[in-house]
């Protein structure tokens, strides 16, 4: 939990025909993180194995097949469980096959898919004309802006079919009833600018323009109410359509799913393969495991190969040439601290053997907001929220987390709300710690300690220095465990920086407590101050000389910008990290504030409906803009003023090959 | 400039991490079929055309799609934009209601003067208006020049436009229409170009000389390929504000023999194929594109407080819709529709 998981490389040599035994045992481990074989394929007589099928073409098929499930709204991976024992080679030419054979059935859905769209578009331009009709009648727009044109009439009953297919080329709406066993009665709406097309088309079927009685349906509200029907008709067809498309995949699923789990398993089995080196007779590898399934994966190669095998487990220690940056990273935490692990992640992964700033970072982020957003009530709701979107975001592991999170909060919110007594802004109970309302609204008793703004000022700046000062000594903790001990003694991270910073935090102390008047005596000043800063300019030659370089005159004025340079950093930077810390106040003094304007203004109505609006605006306000401004500013200072300290951030993930979900989504 | 560019170039740093990568342009190039292409949209800020796609099967709609997609980029960067920016960016991006505009005319012009059916067509315009209103379904659907010219009366395009549509009939031809839009789209940006500060000016100015040689170049190639526009290359047609044709070498290059207007291009234009300059317009569409975006590369590295890192996010974006609107028509096509 504190540190990342321990890894061993293993390395091995078999003989080649256990090559496949061995990949199926990888896989099915799931927890070796291959390496990349250009160690040993250097060596005489030694190459990257070849696989049959290139890695592209599979991975294309697979991204196919994952395709059309995806149009039917199928998640292979919910549907089916990999394994290796059904695995067969992947034949190409078969998958495209059964993937072209359904893509041209899809296709002929899409064009009729698309023959309803353009009708649809027709429709819908004669309904929006439809619809001005009535107002261009009442003058509410001008009659020159309606283009179209309704006809009554007749034509002949046996002309009747040609006459319907002729108007296919127009965008009319036709309504057709027979009149008597010789004609048909027709009323055709059609757009002004076709009128012409349409003109040489009813002369050719002799059309009789009559005006047709009121029961006939030609008036414009009766026609708008036919074409929306027609119109809502036909968006049900498009949305059949849309059905049959994702029917005829889901009628293939079994065989799709099938197909995507060999696709799938090939896939990986060659990633894995792809690491090889071989021989002609031999093949070899070497990836990273994490300490703890290094024996199930020995026991199971060992299974599989007999004493056909020559392997062995290093540790980092052991190599020589392996820069801890090299070795993968798996950070291991309980589930209640993934959330936070998640923020950890996010910035960068500790390089391999220092701290895991998850724990540390859990309870400091904490603190933080519920300093800034210490309400119960508030704090509540944002629990509540959380757990409810956690319970809903299953599918989706990382908003899960964040909405873990966000409970989280929630719950320091909540605790600091009891703390300060505040409920939904108002102090129902009695404060645990101090009246944070009162303080600011100027009455409040407070307790022996805290009275002003400036005291709870004072109080975040205090918290921020012991902040500042556990990251020095994780940063400590890491130089220590790297051996890195020039910059644990002089850098301005370790010992020398502590102690700057610690003099600098003493002389602050006795300048306030002196009521800005007096600093330490200068002797003390030279000792605690001058000295140690002096000292930051020994830790660049002492570098050079550890790094056994060949001193040149032109250094020393290297060194001397280097130490300058590291005054500088040193005293601006920890000067304004201290001090960033009082946003945490500044922001609970916002939050109080805000409820408290809130409140007053609710006083302001005699409603208690009224009231209880303002109130209740108030609290959805600031539980959203102050419980965002808290989150950031909290990761903010983890970030920038506790990160800084001790968190190098040049790890590598550790990325095993696994039969589980990977991050192959899209286009991997 | 910082202080009015800090928002701006925060946010377009972060929606630069949305943009796609090289690799999945490859991957959409080698998708076996239209609809597989469409589908790899899905987990991306594209994820409409996706849905579109599946609910109208139509590719035409995709392509509606981009167009409402790069007007929203417009958008989006106006909202943040500063007073006189945000003035020159209006004349800037004006070319989408006068692009609009001409889409409009051309559909009138089918269905008016060519007296052809547009109602297929219709709805897959998309009518946009940045300054001016234009009732662009009446001025489709308008029955002749006259009524079409003073549905615009209360615009700017009135007199723009006058000339051209009065004599559209008698040429057969929205030519002059169109391209007295465009002269007058150019000449308003460089009007407001003027009123910037020097910084943003040096940006702008460098975006606007590539896309008026680019416009220059395109009037001269088609000129000299096709007997569709006036038989006679007239000073008019020049756009000033480019950097690399003036009016008089745009006049020379028109009546050069093949050879020397070839090398007169690749001279001037090293980084546009000129193979074969009646068949590859396409082609060269495609160069200039890359062109344009190697621009905005160059803007993106230039000051991160200036309107050039607002540009170049703009060109990035309209060259990646484009891109995505080509590999789709690509793959349209290849399916033999």
């Amino acid at each position: 939990m504190f540190f990342p998981l321990k890894m061993k490389k293993l390395s091995l040599i078999a003989s080649a025909e256990y090559a496949d035994d061995v990949t199926r045992v990888l896989l099915n481990a799931g927890t070796v993180d291959m390496s990349e074989p250009k160690e040993y394929i250097k060596w005489d007589g030694v190459r990257r194995k070849n696989i049959a099928i290139p890695q592209d073409r599979v991975r294309e098929i697979r991204r196919r097949i994952e395709g059309f499930l995806a149009m039917a709204e199928e998640d292979p991976f919910e549907s089916t469980l990999l394994d290796t024992e059904s695995m067969q080679v992947v034949n190409p030419a078969l998958c495209d096959g059964v993937l072209d054979k359904l893509a041209t059935e899809l296709q002929q859905i899409r064009d009729q898919q698309k023959n309803m769209q353009q009708d649809l578009f027709q429709m819908e331009e004669l309904k929006e004309q439809l619809e001005r009709l009535p107002e261009m009648a009442r003058g509410v727009i001008p009659g020159e802006s309606h283009y179209i044109s309704i006809h009554t009439g007749s034509i002949k009953k046996n002309h009747k079919e040609a006459f319907l297919k002729a108007l296919d080329n127009l965008n009319t709406m036709v309504k057709h009833e027979e009149q008597d066993k010789d004609s048909v009665f027709v009323v055709l709406v059609s757009l002004m600018r076709e009128e012409k097309a349409l003109d040489h088309l009813l002369e050719r079927f002799h059309w009789q323009s009559h005006t047709l009685p009121s029961e006939a349906g030609a008036s414009p509200e009766t026609l708008l109410v036919d074409l929306e029907a027609r119109i809502k008709s036909l968006k049900v067809d498009m949305s059949k359509k849309m059905e049959e498309g994702k029917a005829l995949i889901r009628g293939r699923k079994d065989e799709l799913l099938l197909l995507w789990q060999n696709v799938r398993v090939n896939e990986l089995f060659d990633q894995i393969q792809l690491e090889f080196g071989e021989t002609g007779r031999t093949f070899l590898f070497s990836g990273w495991v994490p300490a703890k399934a290094s024996e199930k994966v020995e026991e199971n190669l060992r299974k599989v190969c007999g004493d056909n095998l020559y392997l062995e487990w290093l540790e980092l220690k052991d190599m020589k040439d392996i820069r801890p940056q090299d070795v993968p990273v798996a950070l291991s935490n309980p589930e209640f601290l993934k959330p936070f692990q998640m923020l950890v992640e996010n910035y960068s992964l500790p390089s391999y053997g220092t701290i895991d700033p998850t724990p540390f970072t859990a309870i400091s982020f904490l603190l933080m907001f519920g300093l800034m957003f210490g309400d119960a009530g508030q704090g509540l709701v944002i629990l509540l929220g959380g757990l409810l979107a956690s319970h809903f975001m299953k599918k989706d592991s990382t908003r899960q987390k964040l909405a873990q999170l966000i409970a989280w909060c929630g719950l320091s919110s909540v605790i600091f709300g009891i703390l300060f007594g505040s409920y939904f802004g108002f102090p129902l109970f009695k404060p645990l710690w101090f009246d944070y309302h009162g303080i600011i609204a100027g009455h409040a008793a407070g307790n022996s300690f805290y009275h002003s703004v400036y005291d709870i000022l004072g109080l975040t700046i205090r918290f921020g220095i012991t902040i500042i000062f556990i990251g020095l000594f994780l940063n400590w903790v890491n130089l220590f465990k790297q051996g890195e001990w020039i910059e644990l003694v002089l850098s301005r991270t370790g010992f020398l920086g502590g102690w700057i910073y610690g003099a600098g935090i003493y002389c602050a102390w006795i300048f306030v407590a002196s009521d800005y008047k007096t600093m330490p005596p200068s002797s003390l000043l030279g000792w605690v101050l001058v000295f140690p800063v002096l000292l930051l300019f020994l830790k660049e030659p002492l570098k050079a000389i550890n790094h056994k370089k060949r001193f040149h005159i032109s250094m020393l004025s290297d060194f001397l910008m280097e130490g300058i340079v590291q005054i500088l950093e040193t005293f601006s930077g920890y000067l304004s990290n201290t001090l960033s810390f009082m946003r945490v106040a500044g922001l609970g003094i916002a939050h109080v504030s805000l409820m408290m304007a809130f409140a007053q203004m609710s006083q302001l109505s005699d409603s208690f409906f009224f009231r209880f609006l303002i109130l209740l605006a108030g609290n959805i306000l600031v539980i959203a803009l102050e419980g965002l401004s808290a989150g950031i500013q909290s990761l903010r200072l983890n970030y920038y003023e506790f990160f800084s300290k001790y968190f190098t951030g040049s790890g590598r993930a550790f990325s095993p090959i696994s039969l589980g979900r990977q991050a192959t989504g899209g286009l991997m | 400039m910082i202080h009015k560019y800090a928002f701006i170039n925060a946010k377009v740093k972060a929606r630069r991490s949305l943009r796609l990568d090289e690799d999945f342009f490859q991957v959409l190039q080698r998708s076996r079929s239209l609809q597989e292409a469409v589908q790899l949209f899905r987990d991306t800020p594209y994820q409409s055309l996706c849905t579109i796609y599946n609910e109208s099967g139509d590719i035409r709609l995709v392509e509606k799609e981009l167009l409402v997609l790069e007007i929203d980029l417009y958008g989006k960067i106006k909202s943040f934009l500063p007073g006189d920016v945000a003035h020159f960016s209006e004349s800037f991006f004006l070319k989408y209601e006068i692009d609009s505009l001409k889409v409009a005319l051309r559909l009138w012009y089918v269905q008016c003067i060519r007296e052809m059916s547009i109602s297929a067509q219709l709805g897959y315009f998309l009518p946009v208006s940045i300054a001016h209103i234009i009732d662009f379904k009446a001025v489709i659907n308008a029955s002749s020049e006259k009524q079409l010219l003073s549905l615009l009366k209360h615009t700017p395009y009135y007199d723009v436009l006058e000339e051209g549509l009065l004599s559209c009939r008698q040429n057969q031809s929205l030519f002059h229409s169109e391209w007295a839009l465009d002269s007058f789209f150019y000449r308003q940006v460089l009007a407001h170009l003027a009123l910037l500060e020097r910084k943003d000016r040096t940006s702008a100015t460098l975006v606007l000389q590539q896309m008026i040689d680019r416009q220059n170049l395109l009037t001269l190639l088609l000129f000299r390929s096709s007997k569709a526009f006036p038989s006679s290359m007239d000073k008019c047609y020049y756009l000033e504000g480019g950097e690399k044709l003036n009016d008089e070498l745009f006049l020379r290059a028109y009546s050069m023999n093949v050879v020397d207007f070839r090398e007169l291009l690749h001279k001037l234009f090293p980084r546009l194929s000129f193979k074969s300059l009646n068949q590859t317009l396409p082609l060269l569409f495609q160069d200039m594109e890359k062109d344009l975006n190697h621009l905005s590369s160059r803007l993106a590295a230039g000051n991160p407080f200036s309107l050039g890192v607002i540009l170049s996010w703009y060109l990035s974006g309209q060259d990646e819709l484009r891109k995505i609107k080509r590999l789709l028509n690509d793959k349209y096509y290849e399916e033999g529709h």
